[in-house]
């Protein structure tokens, strides 16, 4: 099977060099570019079938090609978990380029795509070091080419963007440059240098008992896999990125990156676990639950002070990553206290919500792609009534929005009642700190659920019903997306809704990942049977609740329409409380800022918020406009001020490159002659 | 024995979906006229708030040109997860007709989901003023979620107290089964407290006074009813209907928790439930005729306080339960 | 009515009583206005002199009953009156400022209780007490951390005596839980001095508000000779 996926993934770099090659000297453009999309899509599809053969055939591949990089091997390994991963990538991913116009003039996105699915499923999959790296290099690079100076018009700071994403991947990269080396170390393979092959995820690393280095291992995890995941408080990139970048990239880093970090971050952690004792496991469990936490508070923080679609979007991923934390933390307390059932509904809450949330954000992004081709804008304040100019956008769009602001019987809500179940369960049986910190998580995420309403009710609310706000929202429509962008985000909604109403296949489909680190951590068969039917028997219940709801829904709709059928049904305008607005009184419908403003006292003390209100001087005061400005709080109080103070103090170094080339020739006789020293001393 | 639980299920459900059905409107009556009354007025029939929904079905309905089908969706919406939840909520002295374990949270997001519905329906009318409430009626729900989840802990642990009662569901049902006025004795500290966060919630949650008026005739200060100002005909009935039914459901929960009872017989548990309600209706005058409404500035205070209280219930709930042994020193 | 059950209801209403106390104190930490302060305290005081009696069983000894009478007069009633009496003529006397906003206080409050829980609970003390209740001591010290929070937090004299009320209420009520029978001339010897301080207090602010008008002490830091 995983050579099946190997062969998906040549494919798919075979279609990424062929479109990327169309119109050079030997081919006609179009048809060459077409070609690189049909392969590319083959090799999806291919890869999808293979990564879900592993999937179910329930154990473990290996592959080990018979030839070795510099100092590294191609060594790959595919578990349960890595195949649903990849699997879900290989079928978002494929999904979207398949949206795409097939020959296009710009094949770059499509070639960025294809590039991105292999080498973030070889991050997944290689236990080599030097493979690893090399692939998160390219998921980088892949990422770095969906944005290159091409946000929309409005955006006047673009090179900000692209600035904010290099320094916060290459921050990431810096931790696990650090982080890497020391778990190959620690995993037994001292002489990976000789032999030419350092294995990561090789076997549990070995000698952290008892130590306190341990926790440097998890701090670097969490600071160099967070940082691409957008867990608070490494999300400072995530305002910037997703403001300037097409929401083709948001798509994939929403959707795919963050969730193969998020991931990475939780495997490198498990390879930890062994050398913890229980204390210090539910220690590792509270410090995720609490990054969870505030990664939902200060995700919606900042997504509350935005009006923009996409940005608002990347701050609720920051908040699902929250959610999808406090799940594993949880397990992992559930683990410590030998409390299964716990421990079980934690990690499947959060495995599930990590299928959900991919689900979601891949059809909220490819319908940002359609309003911002659309109308050329993703301000809230400039769009509205997009439902009518847009049907299909505009449907799927409230599906994935409402899923994600926890409406029955949309998917998201499934998996958060796991995580919700586990937390009222762990409130009688984790001891004391367990029990605090479960009511404390109980009621942030209440809290947090509240504000994803406000957020996802703002964003499809404002931007897709009522009126239009601005000429280009008026005679916007949906042509870009073409047939088949309508035929996925259609798919997208059916699963949405699918694994809503029956999340049960959700909760199998996530339990043979759960499984795997259930065993790993120790748990029986039998508590492992016990915990899955537990939960089945909830998702079921949901199941009940989800049908009864449509059906009710739809009863008392038809009966509705029925009645006044036989009366009579009259349009007319919008009633304006004597308030004497025209037809179609657009500007003065609630938009963005001010839909929020009610919050903005708490959302402020999350982020920064500034609004700008021009005086009233005059008795008939002429055009003004209110002007909100806002920024990452994280980044506002603490990043903007460390990375100044600390290009500040690197600045002391700058006598060195004074231009003087006796300063160099100096400074290069120095060199010799410490080495020289160093040298003789050993 | 199997064919009595089915026998005793069914009449369970059907007198609860009656109640659930058939009452609401009479509550709104009840409230309208206790507050006449109060008023030194005579006020309306009891039964009015049903010859206005009769009225209002066989009306037509006018739709703004602006509005979508989710406008059209909203009072549907909004009725059907209000029944959802109501056969969840268990009424009266009966267990409810849906009960499982970890049913709690989702009665809180099935409540969560009326919300939705009518805060969409007023963005897709496009006005401002609908906009306006939206946006109050949405903020303050997500500042009162939190508050909805510490009683929900209280109650659960409340539940928990005597697993041998009711098995280990953990569930609204499985909690409130156990209650008995004993249980007042035992945790009354933690239930006076819980009570009074669950009568701030219901305040708000039914856009009563001091959050919201429901007679006030601006505009800017409307919450709840500016929302629904562009409904009509079956639509607005449905809404009202609703509105309705979302005061009984809250009002018989508070009421089950307050004095809580459960008689063998059916009728007598039905009849008890009512009298509670109507007694907590009439509670919800008292503070409506003895204050004015809140400024919109305060209302995150009071429900700040609501939170203070009902996480000095789930703290109090631990000491009485003997689980709080503070920090592991 | 069965010794147990008994034992059961007055348990249940030192409870409710204790539970009382703490809402009074978070009103007193969260009120706006100066005279509403005021009574707060002194029917939070009123609350604590029914304390003995409920803790003494319910039997009517006579130095119980009269500790409980002379703290519901002295506190309840003189005090409050005292203490408005001396302020009467202070203009801007009905509401005041603090230095951190409502909300946050209340928060910070909320915090200070669970921590008071937290740390009460834990205190190795005896429990000699007949019905003893859980909720005395977490109660006691979250009343006194409370009364050094408004200390704190405001910037009135009259305030702060309120503050200093508080703390005296909470050290009252620790007293109870720690010493099982109060000889009733050391409880009078305290009211005394309780009422004498408060009675000092109230002639300093009325001669503070006579002569500057106002009664704010972040204000008053000037004052040297």
């Amino acid at each position: 099977m995983i050579s099946v996926l190997l062969g998906g993934w040549l494919v798919m770099l075979a279609g990424a060099i062929v479109s990327s090659s169309g119109g050079t000297w030997w081919a006609d453009s179009s048809r060459v570019r077409q070609s690189g999309w049909v392969l590319g899509l083959a090799g999806a599809v291919v890869g999808l079938c293979g990564a879900t053969g592993i999937l179910f055939t329930g154990t473990a591949q290996s592959f080990s090609a018979g030839w070795r990089l510099p100092i590294g091997a191609v060594e790959l390994r595919i578990g349960q978990p890595e195949a649903l991963i990849i699997a879900l990538i290989q079928l978002v991913g494929g999904l979207t380029v398949f949206s795409r116009p097939w020959a296009e003039d710009d094949p770059w996105d499509t070639v960025a795509y294809l590039v991105l699915m292999p080498s973030l499923g070889l991050c997944l999959a290689s236990r080599d070091l030097i493979l690893f790296i090399m692939a998160w290099e390219m998921v980088a690079l892949a990422g770095l080419l969906m944005q290159r100076g091409r946000g929309l018009p409005e955006d006047q700071f673009e090179g900000h963007g692209l600035w904010a994403y290099l320094v916060s991947a290459h921050i990431g990269t810096l931790f696990l440059l650090i982080l890497l080396p020391l778990l190959v170390l620690a995993g037994g393979n001292e002489n990976a240098l000789n032999t030419g092959r350092a294995l990561l995820w090789d076997q549990p690393v070995k000698g952290l008992k008892g130590s306190a280095w341990l926790w440097a291992y998890v701090a670097l995890a969490i600071a160099g896999f967070g940082t691409k995941a957008g867990v608070a408080p490494f999300h400072g990139w995530v305002r910037t990125v997703y403001r300037n970048a097409p929401a083709w990239f948001g798509g994939a880093s929403s959707g795919m990156m963050a969730k193969v970090s998020l991931y990475l971050m939780i495997r490198t952690l498990l390879q930890i676990v062994p050398e913890m004792s229980k204390s210090q496991l539910a220690w590792l469990g509270t410090l995720l639950m609490l990054l969870g936490l505030l990664s939902g508070l200060l995700g919606l923080g900042g997504a509350l002070t935005s009006a923009r679609i996409k940005v608002l979007l990347g701050y609720s991923s920051v908040e699902n990553v929250g959610i999808i934390l406090v799940g594993f933390g949880l397990g992992f307390w559930g683990v410590a206290r030998e409390s299964w059932i716990v421990a079980a509904f934690g990690f499947a809450g959060a495995w599930f919500h990590l299928i959900n949330h991919i689900l979601s954000k891949s059809l909220l992004f490819l319908a940002t792609a359609s309003v911002t081709n659309g109308t050329g804008t993703d301000d809230l304040a400039r769009l509205g009534g997009l439902l009518k100019r847009m049907p299909m956008t505009g449907r799927a769009f409230g599906v994935g929005s409402m899923s994600l602001a926890g409406m029955i019987p949309l998917n998201a809500f499934c998996s958060e009642l796991l995580i919700y179940n586990g937390l009222f369960l762990s409130v009688l049986s984790l001891g004391t700190i367990g029990r605090d910190l479960a009511i404390l998580a109980v009621v942030v995420m209440g809290m947090v659920g509240g504000l994803a309403a406000v957020c996802f009710t703002g964003l499809w609310g404002l931007g897709f019903l009522g009126n239009a706000r601005s000429h280009q929202s008026e005679t916007c429509d949906e042509d870009a997306l073409g047939y088949r962008g309508k035929l996925v985000l259609y798919y997208y909604s059916l699963a949405i809704v699918g694994l809503g109403v029956l999340p049960v296949i959700g909760l199998n489909i996530s339990w043979l990942a759960v499984s795997g680190i259930f065993f790993e951590l120790g748990g029986t068969v039998e508590a492992e049977r016990t915990a899955f039917e537990a939960a089945s028997e909830l998702m079921s219940f949901m199941t009940l609740i989800g049908l009864s709801l449509l059906v009710l829904t739809y009863g008392l709709k038809r009966w509705r329409d029925a009645r006044l059928a036989q009366t009579s049904t009259d349009a007319g305008p919008t009633w304006d409380c004597g308030f004497g607005y025209t037809d179609n009184f657009a500007r003065g419908q609630y938009s963005g800022i001010s839909y929020f403003e009610t919050l903005l006292p708490f959302v402020s003390k999350l982020a920064m918020v500034q609004i700008h209100r021009p005086p009233i001087t005059e008795p008939f005061p002429l055009e003004s406009r209110i002007r909100v400005e806002s920024a990452d709080g994280m980044v506002y109080r603490v990043y903007d001020p460390l990375f100044r103070e600390i290009g500040r103090r690197l600045g002391w170094f700058r006598w060195i490159q004074a231009g003087s080339i006796q300063l160099y020739l100096a400074l290069m006789a120095m060199t010799l002659i410490l080495m020289l020293v160093w040298l003789m001393l050993i | 024995m199997e064919s009595r639980f089915w026998y005793l299920w069914l009449i369970h459900t059907t007198a609860q979906l009656g109640m659930l059905l058939l009452l609401p409107p009479f509550f709104m009556g009840l409230i309208l006229r206790l507050k006449s009354i109060a008023a030194g007025r005579k006020g309306p029939p009891l039964f009015q708030p049903y010859y206005d929904m009769a009225r209002l079905i066989r009306k037509g309905a006018v739709y703004s040109t602006t509005t979508s089908s989710v406008f059209r969706l909203g009072p549907p919406l909004l009725v059907s997860s209000l029944v959802v939840s109501g056969l969840m909520i268990p009424l009266g002295g009966m267990p409810s007709p849906i009960h499982f374990s970890g049913d709690l949270i989702v009665v809180a997001y099935v409540l969560a989901i009326s919300r939705l519905a009518i805060v969409l329906a007023a963005l897709d009318t496009g006005s401002s003023f609908e906009g306006m409430g939206a946006s109050r009626e949405i903020t303050f729900a997500s500042l009162a979620e939190p508050t909805m989840f510490l009683i929900l802990i209280s109650l659960g642990l409340l539940g928990h107290a005597d697993p041998n009662k009711f098995g280990t569901e953990w569930s609204l049902t499985g909690s409130l089964a156990q209650m008995d006025l004993i249980t007042w004795v035992h945790y009354g500290p933690a239930l006076v407290p819980l009570s009074f966060a669950l009568f701030v919630l219901i305040l708000l949650e039914n856009a009563r006074v001091p959050f919201d008026d429901p007679t006030t005739h601006l505009e800017l200060t409307m919450i709840h009813e500016v929302m629904i100002l562009d409904h009509s005909g079956p639509d607005l009935a449905l809404m009202e209907y609703g509105a309705g039914m979302k005061l009984m459901l809250l009002t018989m929960l508070l009421g089950r928790i307050l004095i809580p009872h459960h008689f063998d017989n059916t009728l007598l548990n039905f009849v008890v439930a009512l009298l509670k309600t109507a007694a907590l209706c009439g509670c919800v005058v008292m503070v409506e005729v003895g204050m004015a409404r809140l400024r919109m500035k305060q209302i995150p205070g009071v429900l700040l306080s609501a939170l203070i209280l009902a996480a000095l219930s789930v703290v109090v709930m631990l000491v009485e339960l003997g689980e709080f042994q503070g920090l592991p020193i | 009515m069965s010794e147990e059950l008994q034992g059961v209801f007055l348990h249940e209403a030192i409870d409710i009583l204790l539970v009382a106390v703490l809402i009074l104190d978070l009103l007193q930490v969260a009120t706006r206005k100066l005279k509403s302060a005021v009574w707060l305290n002194a029917v939070q005081a009123a609350l604590l002199g029914l304390m003995p009696l409920l803790l003494s069983g319910g039997e009517l000894e006579f130095h119980i009953v009269s500790m409980s009478l002379a703290i519901l007069l002295v506190r309840g009633a003189v005090i409050p009156r005292v203490l408005l009496w001396s302020v009467r003529l202070a203009p801007a006397s009905t509401t005041f400022r603090s230095i951190l906003e409502p909300g946050i206080t209340l928060v910070i409050a909320a915090v200070l209780i669970g921590l008071s829980f937290a740390l009460g609970l834990n205190l190795p003390l005896p429990k000699s007490i007949p019905h003893f209740s859980d909720l005395l001591v977490p109660t006691a010290m979250a009343t006194i951390i409370l009364g050094l929070f408004m200390l704190v937090i405001r910037t009135q004299a009259m305030l702060q005596v309120i503050g200093y009320l508080t703390i005296e209420n909470g050290i009252y009520l620790f007293g109870l839980a720690l010493i099982r029978e109060t000889p009733v001339i050391v409880e009078l010897g305290i009211l005394l001095d309780v009422f004498v301080g408060v009675f000092v207090m109230g002639i300093v602010l009325f001669h503070i508000s006579q002569a500057f008008e106002h009664l704010d002490t972040s204000e008053l830091s000037q004052l040297r000779d």
